[in-house]
Protein backbone atom coordinates (compact mmCIF):
# COMPACT_ATOMS: atom_id res chain seq x y z
CA UNK A 1 0.00 0.00 0.00
CA UNK A 2 2.45 2.86 1.02
CA UNK A 3 5.69 3.01 2.81
CA UNK A 4 4.97 6.72 3.76
CA UNK A 5 6.03 7.21 7.67
CA UNK A 6 2.64 6.75 9.83
CA UNK A 7 1.65 8.82 12.61
CA UNK A 8 -1.03 7.44 13.83
CA UNK A 9 -2.54 8.37 17.69
CA UNK A 10 -5.59 8.15 19.44
CA UNK A 11 -7.06 9.48 22.60
CA UNK A 12 -5.66 7.61 25.80
CA UNK A 13 -6.95 4.20 25.74
CA UNK A 14 -5.61 1.53 28.60
CA UNK A 15 -2.62 1.38 30.35
CA UNK A 16 -1.76 -1.16 28.03
CA UNK A 17 -1.80 0.83 24.85
CA UNK A 18 -0.01 3.72 26.55
CA UNK A 19 3.02 0.99 27.96
CA UNK A 20 2.68 0.03 24.12
CA UNK A 21 3.30 3.54 23.26
CA UNK A 22 5.89 4.27 25.58
CA UNK A 23 7.71 1.10 23.76
CA UNK A 24 7.32 3.32 20.82
CA UNK A 25 8.65 6.32 21.80
CA UNK A 26 11.65 4.31 23.01
CA UNK A 27 12.86 2.75 20.07
CA UNK A 28 11.93 5.74 18.10
CA UNK A 29 14.65 7.63 20.53
CA UNK A 30 17.70 5.43 20.03
CA UNK A 31 16.84 5.10 16.21
CA UNK A 32 17.32 8.66 16.35
CA UNK A 33 21.02 8.54 17.97
CA UNK A 34 22.36 10.84 15.73
CA UNK A 35 20.54 13.55 17.05
CA UNK A 36 20.83 12.71 20.86
CA UNK A 37 25.13 11.97 20.27
CA UNK A 38 24.98 15.72 18.62
CA UNK A 39 23.70 17.23 21.13
CA UNK A 40 25.62 15.55 23.59
CA UNK A 41 28.79 16.65 21.97
CA UNK A 42 27.72 19.89 21.17
CA UNK A 43 26.76 20.47 25.14
CA UNK A 44 30.76 18.94 25.87
CA UNK A 45 31.99 21.22 23.01
CA UNK A 46 29.88 24.43 24.51
CA UNK A 47 32.55 23.92 27.74
CA UNK A 48 35.70 24.20 25.63
CA UNK A 49 34.46 27.33 23.69
CA UNK A 50 35.93 30.44 25.13
CA UNK A 51 37.79 28.26 27.29
CA UNK A 52 41.52 26.95 26.90
CA UNK A 53 41.10 23.47 28.94
CA UNK A 54 37.21 23.02 28.73
CA UNK A 55 35.41 20.54 30.60
CA UNK A 56 39.18 19.93 31.86
CA UNK A 57 38.35 22.40 34.37
CA UNK A 58 36.10 20.02 35.87
CA UNK A 59 38.90 17.32 36.29
CA UNK A 60 41.25 20.16 37.91
CA UNK A 61 38.79 20.98 40.49
CA UNK A 62 38.93 17.23 41.01
CA UNK A 63 42.24 16.93 41.64
CA UNK A 64 42.52 20.15 43.62
CA UNK A 65 39.57 18.51 45.72
CA UNK A 66 41.25 14.96 46.18
CA UNK A 67 44.60 16.34 46.78
CA UNK A 68 43.42 18.58 49.69
CA UNK A 69 41.38 15.89 51.36
CA UNK A 70 44.11 13.61 50.59
CA UNK A 71 46.67 15.55 52.70
CA UNK A 72 44.08 16.11 55.28
CA UNK A 73 41.65 13.00 55.79
CA UNK A 74 43.76 10.24 55.45
CA UNK A 75 45.68 11.29 58.67
CA UNK A 76 42.89 12.39 60.35
CA UNK A 77 41.32 8.69 59.70
CA UNK A 78 44.63 6.74 60.94
CA UNK A 79 44.63 5.24 57.25
CA UNK A 80 48.04 5.52 55.67
CA UNK A 81 48.16 7.80 52.53
CA UNK A 82 48.68 4.84 49.84
CA UNK A 83 45.74 3.38 51.32
CA UNK A 84 43.27 6.41 51.33
CA UNK A 85 44.01 8.05 48.32
CA UNK A 86 42.70 5.99 45.66
CA UNK A 87 40.41 4.19 47.41
CA UNK A 88 38.60 8.32 47.94
CA UNK A 89 40.05 9.39 44.01
CA UNK A 90 38.42 6.75 42.41
CA UNK A 91 34.99 7.36 44.82
CA UNK A 92 35.01 11.08 43.91
CA UNK A 93 35.23 10.67 40.02
CA UNK A 94 32.55 7.99 40.11
CA UNK A 95 29.81 9.76 42.57
CA UNK A 96 30.65 12.56 40.21
CA UNK A 97 29.18 11.35 37.02
CA UNK A 98 26.52 9.65 39.08
CA UNK A 99 25.41 12.90 41.02
CA UNK A 100 25.78 15.18 37.82
CA UNK A 101 24.00 12.76 36.06
CA UNK A 102 20.83 12.90 38.14
CA UNK A 103 21.42 16.72 38.33
CA UNK A 104 21.18 17.05 35.21
CA UNK A 105 18.33 15.01 34.75
CA UNK A 106 16.58 17.46 36.28
CA UNK A 107 16.76 19.67 33.34
CA UNK A 108 16.40 17.17 30.66
CA UNK A 109 13.01 18.28 29.28
CA UNK A 110 12.99 22.12 30.41
CA UNK A 111 16.21 22.01 28.03
CA UNK A 112 14.04 20.46 25.00
CA UNK A 113 11.41 22.06 25.86
CA UNK A 114 11.68 24.61 22.41
CA UNK A 115 11.65 21.03 21.04
CA UNK A 116 9.17 19.16 22.11
CA UNK A 117 6.64 21.48 21.93
CA UNK A 118 7.01 21.92 18.02
CA UNK A 119 7.97 18.15 17.17
CA UNK A 120 7.35 14.31 17.77
CA UNK A 121 10.95 14.18 18.46
CA UNK A 122 10.63 11.29 21.72
CA UNK A 123 11.28 12.39 25.04
CA UNK A 124 13.54 9.85 25.74
CA UNK A 125 15.74 11.19 23.29
CA UNK A 126 16.60 14.24 25.52
CA UNK A 127 17.36 12.20 28.67
CA UNK A 128 19.98 10.20 26.84
CA UNK A 129 21.61 13.78 25.95
CA UNK A 130 22.23 14.36 29.54
CA UNK A 131 23.49 10.41 30.22
CA UNK A 132 25.97 10.67 27.24
CA UNK A 133 26.83 14.17 27.83
CA UNK A 134 28.21 12.85 31.37
CA UNK A 135 29.68 10.17 29.72
CA UNK A 136 31.90 11.87 28.01
CA UNK A 137 32.30 14.38 31.10
CA UNK A 138 33.82 11.10 33.06
CA UNK A 139 36.00 10.14 29.98
CA UNK A 140 37.54 13.71 30.70
CA UNK A 141 37.95 12.80 34.45
CA UNK A 142 39.41 9.45 34.16
CA UNK A 143 42.58 11.50 34.08
CA UNK A 144 42.46 12.05 37.92
CA UNK A 145 42.26 8.11 38.34
CA UNK A 146 45.13 7.04 36.02
CA UNK A 147 47.08 9.68 37.56
CA UNK A 148 46.15 8.56 41.31
CA UNK A 149 47.33 4.99 40.07
CA UNK A 150 50.52 5.81 38.39
CA UNK A 151 51.49 7.58 41.17
CA UNK A 152 50.52 4.78 43.86
CA UNK A 153 51.99 1.97 41.03
CA UNK A 154 48.65 0.13 41.45
CA UNK A 155 48.04 0.70 37.20
CA UNK A 156 49.14 -2.91 36.61
CA UNK A 157 47.03 -4.29 39.59
CA UNK A 158 43.28 -2.49 37.93
CA UNK A 159 41.09 -4.95 36.56
CA UNK A 160 39.69 -3.07 33.84
CA UNK A 161 37.49 -5.27 32.38
CA UNK A 162 35.76 -5.93 35.45
CA UNK A 163 35.72 -2.43 36.28
CA UNK A 164 34.30 -1.44 32.44
CA UNK A 165 31.51 -4.33 33.11
CA UNK A 166 30.77 -2.56 36.74
CA UNK A 167 30.86 1.15 35.22
CA UNK A 168 28.10 -0.30 32.52
CA UNK A 169 25.99 -1.53 35.73
CA UNK A 170 26.55 1.99 36.60
CA UNK A 171 25.36 3.90 34.10
CA UNK A 172 22.46 1.69 33.75
CA UNK A 173 21.22 2.41 37.25
CA UNK A 174 22.14 6.09 36.97
CA UNK A 175 20.15 6.73 33.32
CA UNK A 176 16.89 5.76 35.40
CA UNK A 177 17.39 7.76 38.29
CA UNK A 178 18.19 10.62 35.61
CA UNK A 179 15.24 9.75 33.37
CA UNK A 180 12.63 9.85 37.00
CA UNK A 181 14.30 13.24 38.03
CA UNK A 182 13.33 14.68 34.35
CA UNK A 183 10.01 13.87 34.68
CA UNK A 184 9.29 15.09 38.33
CA UNK A 185 11.10 18.09 37.96
CA UNK A 186 9.53 19.00 34.92
CA UNK A 187 5.90 18.84 36.73
CA UNK A 188 7.42 20.20 40.22
CA UNK A 189 10.08 22.84 39.62
CA UNK A 190 11.14 22.56 43.24
CA UNK A 191 11.96 18.80 42.77
CA UNK A 192 15.95 20.21 41.52
CA UNK A 193 16.35 21.84 44.50
CA UNK A 194 15.17 18.59 46.86
CA UNK A 195 17.50 16.41 44.48
CA UNK A 196 20.38 18.41 45.26
CA UNK A 197 19.89 18.64 48.71
CA UNK A 198 19.16 14.57 48.97
CA UNK A 199 22.37 14.37 46.84
CA UNK A 200 24.38 15.95 49.36
CA UNK A 201 23.20 14.05 52.17
CA UNK A 202 24.10 10.63 50.00
CA UNK A 203 27.63 11.70 49.81
CA UNK A 204 28.28 12.38 53.17
CA UNK A 205 26.18 8.80 53.97
CA UNK A 206 27.97 6.83 50.93
CA UNK A 207 31.60 5.49 51.32
CA UNK A 208 33.22 7.80 49.31
CA UNK A 209 35.23 10.10 51.43
CA UNK A 210 35.34 7.19 54.28
CA UNK A 211 36.51 4.02 54.38
CA UNK A 212 34.11 1.50 56.16
CA UNK A 213 36.41 -0.31 58.43
CA UNK A 214 33.92 -1.41 61.41
CA UNK A 215 30.05 0.02 60.94
CA UNK A 216 28.13 -1.96 63.35
CA UNK A 217 24.16 -2.27 64.07
CA UNK A 218 22.08 0.46 62.58
CA UNK A 219 25.01 2.31 60.34
CA UNK A 220 25.77 -0.81 58.40
CA UNK A 221 22.72 0.09 56.80
CA UNK A 222 24.11 2.90 54.93
CA UNK A 223 26.49 0.33 52.77
CA UNK A 224 24.11 -2.28 52.13
CA UNK A 225 20.79 -0.09 52.18
CA UNK A 226 22.72 2.28 50.23
CA UNK A 227 22.10 2.16 46.29
CA UNK A 228 25.21 4.40 46.21
CA UNK A 229 27.54 1.87 47.95
CA UNK A 230 26.80 -0.59 45.71
CA UNK A 231 27.43 1.68 42.66
CA UNK A 232 30.55 2.33 43.96
CA UNK A 233 32.09 -0.88 44.66
CA UNK A 234 31.54 -2.31 41.40
CA UNK A 235 33.76 0.18 39.51
CA UNK A 236 36.08 0.98 42.83
CA UNK A 237 36.55 -2.79 43.83
CA UNK A 238 38.44 -3.74 40.73
CA UNK A 239 40.42 -1.17 39.69
CA UNK A 240 41.80 -1.28 43.49
CA UNK A 241 42.50 -4.91 42.93
CA UNK A 242 40.51 -5.67 45.83
CA UNK A 243 38.53 -9.12 45.93
CA UNK A 244 34.35 -8.75 43.82
CA UNK A 245 31.88 -9.16 45.94
CA UNK A 246 29.24 -10.79 44.02
CA UNK A 247 26.58 -9.40 45.99
CA UNK A 248 26.65 -5.72 44.71
CA UNK A 249 26.19 -6.79 41.22
CA UNK A 250 23.06 -9.12 42.17
CA UNK A 251 21.92 -5.25 44.07
CA UNK A 252 22.57 -3.50 40.40
CA UNK A 253 21.05 -6.08 38.57
CA UNK A 254 17.94 -5.85 40.62
CA UNK A 255 17.94 -2.51 40.98
CA UNK A 256 18.51 -1.64 37.53
CA UNK A 257 15.40 -4.11 36.28
CA UNK A 258 13.13 -2.88 39.52
CA UNK A 259 13.61 0.93 38.76
CA UNK A 260 13.12 0.99 35.32
CA UNK A 261 9.92 -0.91 35.14
CA UNK A 262 8.94 1.84 37.70
CA UNK A 263 10.07 4.85 35.55
CA UNK A 264 8.53 3.14 32.64
CA UNK A 265 5.17 2.66 34.09
CA UNK A 266 5.73 6.58 35.21
CA UNK A 267 6.19 7.46 31.87
CA UNK A 268 3.61 5.12 30.49
CA UNK A 269 1.01 7.03 32.84
CA UNK A 270 2.63 10.95 32.12
CA UNK A 271 3.59 10.72 28.73
CA UNK A 272 1.40 12.48 27.22
CA UNK A 273 0.87 15.15 29.92
CA UNK A 274 4.97 16.09 30.06
CA UNK A 275 4.38 19.08 27.08
CA UNK A 276 2.17 20.42 29.18
CA UNK A 277 4.24 20.55 32.10
CA UNK A 278 6.83 22.87 30.30
CA UNK B 1 -0.02 8.26 -0.64
CA UNK B 2 0.13 11.27 1.36
CA UNK B 3 -3.13 11.82 4.11
CA UNK B 4 -4.16 13.58 7.09
CA UNK B 5 -7.17 12.02 8.92
CA UNK B 6 -8.35 13.85 11.99
CA UNK B 7 -11.53 12.39 13.70
CA UNK B 8 -13.04 14.01 16.99
CA UNK B 9 -9.91 15.84 18.02
CA UNK B 10 -10.08 17.54 21.33
CA UNK B 11 -6.87 19.28 22.40
CA UNK B 12 -6.86 20.26 26.19
CA UNK B 13 -4.26 22.10 28.30
CA UNK B 14 -3.91 21.57 31.77
CA UNK B 15 -2.75 24.81 33.50
CA UNK B 16 0.19 24.17 35.73
CA UNK B 17 0.76 26.45 38.31
CA UNK B 18 -1.75 29.01 37.40
CA UNK B 19 -4.06 30.73 39.45
CA UNK B 20 -8.01 29.99 37.54
CA UNK B 21 -9.67 32.20 38.89
CA UNK B 22 -7.62 35.73 37.62
CA UNK B 23 -7.20 33.96 34.67
CA UNK B 24 -10.95 33.14 34.19
CA UNK B 25 -11.42 37.25 34.64
CA UNK B 26 -8.83 38.12 32.19
CA UNK B 27 -10.51 35.71 29.38
CA UNK B 28 -13.14 37.24 26.82
CA UNK B 29 -14.79 35.55 24.39
CA UNK B 30 -12.90 36.37 21.01
CA UNK B 31 -9.58 35.39 22.45
CA UNK B 32 -8.38 31.93 23.43
CA UNK B 33 -9.97 28.44 23.80
CA UNK B 34 -12.65 27.29 26.42
CA UNK B 35 -11.46 27.11 30.13
CA UNK B 36 -12.94 24.46 32.19
CA UNK B 37 -11.84 21.87 34.91
CA UNK B 38 -11.54 18.10 35.16
CA UNK B 39 -12.32 17.52 38.80
CA UNK B 40 -12.26 19.63 41.52
CA UNK B 41 -10.41 22.45 42.92
CA UNK B 42 -7.24 20.28 43.06
CA UNK B 43 -6.58 19.81 39.55
CA UNK B 44 -4.88 22.26 37.27
CA UNK B 45 -7.45 24.44 35.38
CA UNK B 46 -8.14 23.33 31.54
CA UNK B 47 -8.16 25.37 28.28
CA UNK B 48 -9.67 23.67 25.49
CA UNK B 49 -7.67 24.37 22.28
CA UNK B 50 -9.51 22.56 20.15
CA UNK B 51 -13.09 20.91 20.42
CA UNK B 52 -14.27 17.82 18.58
CA UNK B 53 -12.54 19.12 14.98
CA UNK B 54 -12.34 16.63 12.13
CA UNK B 55 -11.07 16.77 8.88
CA UNK B 56 -9.95 14.69 5.88
CA UNK B 57 -6.94 15.80 3.69
CA UNK B 58 -5.54 14.33 0.74
CA UNK B 59 -2.49 14.59 -1.51
CA UNK B 60 -3.72 17.83 -3.44
CA UNK B 61 -5.85 19.31 -0.75
CA UNK B 62 -4.11 23.07 0.73
CA UNK B 63 -5.84 24.13 3.77
CA UNK B 64 -6.08 27.71 4.89
CA UNK B 65 -6.99 28.25 8.41
CA UNK B 66 -8.08 30.98 9.81
CA UNK B 67 -9.25 32.57 13.25
CA UNK B 68 -8.44 34.90 15.66
CA UNK B 69 -5.34 34.49 18.42
CA UNK B 70 -5.90 31.63 20.59
CA UNK B 71 -8.28 30.15 18.62
CA UNK B 72 -6.18 26.40 17.87
CA UNK B 73 -4.44 26.90 14.45
CA UNK B 74 -1.18 26.75 16.23
CA UNK B 75 -2.85 23.92 18.70
CA UNK B 76 -3.41 22.15 15.10
CA UNK B 77 -0.32 22.61 13.31
CA UNK B 78 1.53 21.19 16.14
CA UNK B 79 -0.99 18.47 16.83
CA UNK B 80 -0.41 17.41 13.27
CA UNK B 81 3.29 17.62 13.38
CA UNK B 82 3.30 15.28 16.68
CA UNK B 83 3.91 17.43 19.64
CA UNK B 84 0.76 16.96 21.31
CA UNK B 85 -1.17 13.69 21.78
CA UNK B 86 -5.40 14.44 21.61
CA UNK B 87 -7.42 13.74 24.91
CA UNK B 88 -9.79 12.95 22.35
CA UNK B 89 -10.57 11.52 19.23
CA UNK B 90 -7.71 9.88 16.43
CA UNK B 91 -4.85 11.90 14.46
CA UNK B 92 -3.61 9.94 11.80
CA UNK B 93 -1.11 11.29 9.37
CA UNK B 94 0.95 9.24 6.72
CA UNK B 95 3.74 11.16 5.04
CA UNK B 96 6.77 12.94 6.19
CA UNK B 97 5.85 15.95 7.61
CA UNK B 98 8.20 19.29 7.72
CA UNK B 99 6.93 22.07 10.11
CA UNK B 100 8.13 25.57 9.21
CA UNK B 101 6.17 26.69 12.23
CA UNK B 102 9.47 27.64 14.06
CA UNK B 103 12.62 28.37 11.77
CA UNK B 104 14.55 28.80 15.21
CA UNK B 105 14.02 25.20 16.98
CA UNK B 106 16.96 23.93 18.15
CA UNK B 107 19.86 26.30 17.43
CA UNK B 108 22.81 26.83 19.46
CA UNK B 109 23.98 30.72 19.63
CA UNK B 110 27.39 29.36 20.66
CA UNK B 111 27.82 26.79 18.10
CA UNK B 112 28.74 27.50 14.16
CA UNK B 113 27.16 28.34 11.24
CA UNK B 114 27.57 24.85 10.43
CA UNK B 115 27.46 23.70 13.41
CA UNK B 116 23.74 24.70 13.70
CA UNK B 117 23.01 23.47 10.14
CA UNK B 118 23.76 19.98 11.40
CA UNK B 119 21.70 20.41 14.31
CA UNK B 120 18.62 21.83 12.72
CA UNK B 121 18.75 19.77 10.23
CA UNK B 122 18.86 16.19 12.32
CA UNK B 123 15.81 18.13 14.19
CA UNK B 124 14.10 18.68 11.01
CA UNK B 125 14.16 14.46 10.80
CA UNK B 126 17.00 14.48 8.30
CA UNK B 127 18.95 11.40 8.47
CA UNK B 128 23.08 11.42 8.55
CA UNK B 129 23.78 10.91 5.27
CA UNK B 130 21.22 13.44 3.97
CA UNK B 131 22.59 15.96 6.37
CA UNK B 132 26.01 15.82 4.72
CA UNK B 133 24.82 15.39 1.26
CA UNK B 134 23.18 18.77 1.56
CA UNK B 135 25.02 20.92 3.95
CA UNK B 136 26.89 22.07 0.96
CA UNK B 137 23.86 23.16 -0.84
CA UNK B 138 22.44 24.55 2.31
CA UNK B 139 25.39 26.27 3.03
CA UNK B 140 25.59 28.15 -0.24
CA UNK B 141 21.97 29.02 -0.53
CA UNK B 142 22.58 30.93 3.29
CA UNK B 143 25.06 33.35 1.24
CA UNK B 144 27.09 33.62 4.27
CA UNK B 145 30.88 32.57 3.39
CA UNK B 146 33.26 32.44 5.96
CA UNK B 147 30.93 33.59 8.42
CA UNK B 148 29.05 30.05 8.19
CA UNK B 149 32.48 29.17 9.89
CA UNK B 150 31.10 31.56 13.31
CA UNK B 151 29.53 31.59 16.36
CA UNK B 152 26.05 31.99 15.59
CA UNK B 153 25.40 34.78 18.06
CA UNK B 154 27.95 36.92 16.38
CA UNK B 155 25.37 37.14 13.42
CA UNK B 156 22.66 39.68 12.63
CA UNK B 157 18.90 38.73 12.82
CA UNK B 158 18.90 38.60 9.46
CA UNK B 159 21.85 36.42 8.92
CA UNK B 160 20.27 34.21 11.54
CA UNK B 161 17.48 34.22 9.73
CA UNK B 162 18.81 33.21 5.92
CA UNK B 163 20.46 30.23 7.59
CA UNK B 164 17.24 28.91 9.72
CA UNK B 165 15.00 29.74 6.48
CA UNK B 166 17.81 27.47 3.95
CA UNK B 167 17.93 24.81 6.31
CA UNK B 168 14.52 24.43 7.34
CA UNK B 169 13.65 24.61 3.88
CA UNK B 170 15.76 22.12 2.49
CA UNK B 171 13.90 19.06 3.59
CA UNK B 172 11.34 17.25 1.30
CA UNK B 173 7.79 16.98 3.05
CA UNK B 174 5.01 15.10 1.90
CA UNK B 175 3.06 17.10 4.03
CA UNK B 176 3.83 21.31 4.89
CA UNK B 177 2.91 23.17 7.91
CA UNK B 178 3.46 26.53 8.06
CA UNK B 179 2.33 29.25 10.16
CA UNK B 180 1.93 32.46 9.14
CA UNK B 181 4.25 33.15 5.49
CA UNK B 182 7.57 33.17 5.97
CA UNK B 183 9.61 36.50 4.40
CA UNK B 184 13.51 36.87 5.29
CA UNK B 185 15.97 38.82 4.14
CA UNK B 186 17.19 41.83 1.97
CA UNK B 187 15.76 42.38 -1.53
CA UNK B 188 17.79 39.77 -3.32
CA UNK B 189 17.69 37.23 -0.93
CA UNK B 190 14.11 37.73 -0.57
CA UNK B 191 13.20 36.71 -3.69
CA UNK B 192 15.56 33.52 -3.64
CA UNK B 193 13.61 32.34 -0.47
CA UNK B 194 10.21 33.06 -2.06
CA UNK B 195 11.15 31.30 -5.10
CA UNK B 196 12.42 27.92 -2.64
CA UNK B 197 9.60 28.56 -0.80
CA UNK B 198 6.79 28.28 -3.70
CA UNK B 199 8.77 25.40 -4.77
CA UNK B 200 8.50 23.66 -1.46
CA UNK B 201 4.91 23.86 -1.19
CA UNK B 202 4.18 23.29 -4.37
CA UNK B 203 6.18 19.55 -4.38
CA UNK B 204 4.41 18.88 -0.65
CA UNK B 205 1.31 16.69 -1.54
CA UNK B 206 -0.51 18.53 1.31
CA UNK B 207 -0.03 22.10 2.71
CA UNK B 208 -1.89 23.20 6.10
CA UNK B 209 -1.07 27.05 5.83
CA UNK B 210 -2.56 28.77 8.88
CA UNK B 211 -2.42 33.08 8.54
CA UNK B 212 -4.11 36.73 8.92
CA UNK B 213 -2.90 37.57 5.45
CA UNK B 214 -6.33 36.39 3.28
CA UNK B 215 -4.62 37.34 -0.05
CA UNK B 216 -2.59 34.96 0.71
CA UNK B 217 -4.83 32.43 2.25
CA UNK B 218 -6.92 32.70 -0.96
CA UNK B 219 -3.47 32.11 -3.49
CA UNK B 220 -1.87 29.12 -1.73
CA UNK B 221 -4.97 27.01 -0.76
CA UNK B 222 -8.30 25.96 -2.50
CA UNK B 223 -9.60 24.64 0.57
CA UNK B 224 -10.57 26.39 3.82
CA UNK B 225 -11.47 26.01 7.93
CA UNK B 226 -12.25 29.05 9.97
CA UNK B 227 -11.67 28.15 13.65
CA UNK B 228 -12.61 29.85 16.58
CA UNK B 229 -12.25 29.50 20.26
CA UNK B 230 -11.40 25.87 19.61
CA UNK B 231 -14.19 25.46 17.38
CA UNK B 232 -14.25 24.29 13.54
CA UNK B 233 -16.44 25.87 10.79
CA UNK B 234 -16.01 22.97 8.42
CA UNK B 235 -14.21 22.43 5.03
CA UNK B 236 -15.46 26.26 3.42
CA UNK B 237 -14.34 27.02 -0.54
CA UNK B 238 -13.05 30.44 -1.63
CA UNK B 239 -16.49 31.98 -1.71
CA UNK B 240 -17.56 30.80 1.68
CA UNK B 241 -14.04 31.98 3.06
CA UNK B 242 -15.02 35.57 2.01
CA UNK B 243 -18.27 35.23 3.65
CA UNK B 244 -17.28 34.06 6.86
CA UNK B 245 -14.51 36.78 6.62
CA UNK B 246 -17.43 39.15 6.56
CA UNK B 247 -19.18 38.01 9.08
CA UNK B 248 -16.44 37.98 11.23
Amino acid sequence: MTDLPRHYVSARRSFGSEVAATVHDFARSFEQWRLWSTLAVNDIAARYRGSILGPFWITISTIAFVVGIGIVYGDLMHVSTEKYVPWMATGVVVWNMISITINEGAEAFLQGSQIIRQTSIPLPLFVWRVVLRNILNFGHQVVVILGVAIWFHFVTKMNVPLALVGLVLVMVNMAWMSFVAAILSARYRDVQQVIVTVLQLVFFVSPVLWIPNDLRGVRSLLLTGNPVFHMLAVVRDPLLARPANWTNYLVLIVMAAAGWAATLSLYAVVRRRIVHYL
Amino acid sequence: MAKIDIRGLTIRFPVYGADNRSLKRQITRSVGGTLGRRGGASTPPLVTALQDFSVELQSGDRLGLVGHNGAGKTTLLRTIAGAYAPDEGVVDVQGRVASLLELMVGMDPFATGLENIRLRALIMGLTGKQVKDRTEEIAEFTGLGPFLGMPLKTYSAGMVARLAFAVTTSVDADILLMDEWIGVGDADFRDAAQQRLMRLVEDSKIFVFASHDFVMLKKMCNKFIGLKAGRSTGLMTEDQLDEYIASH
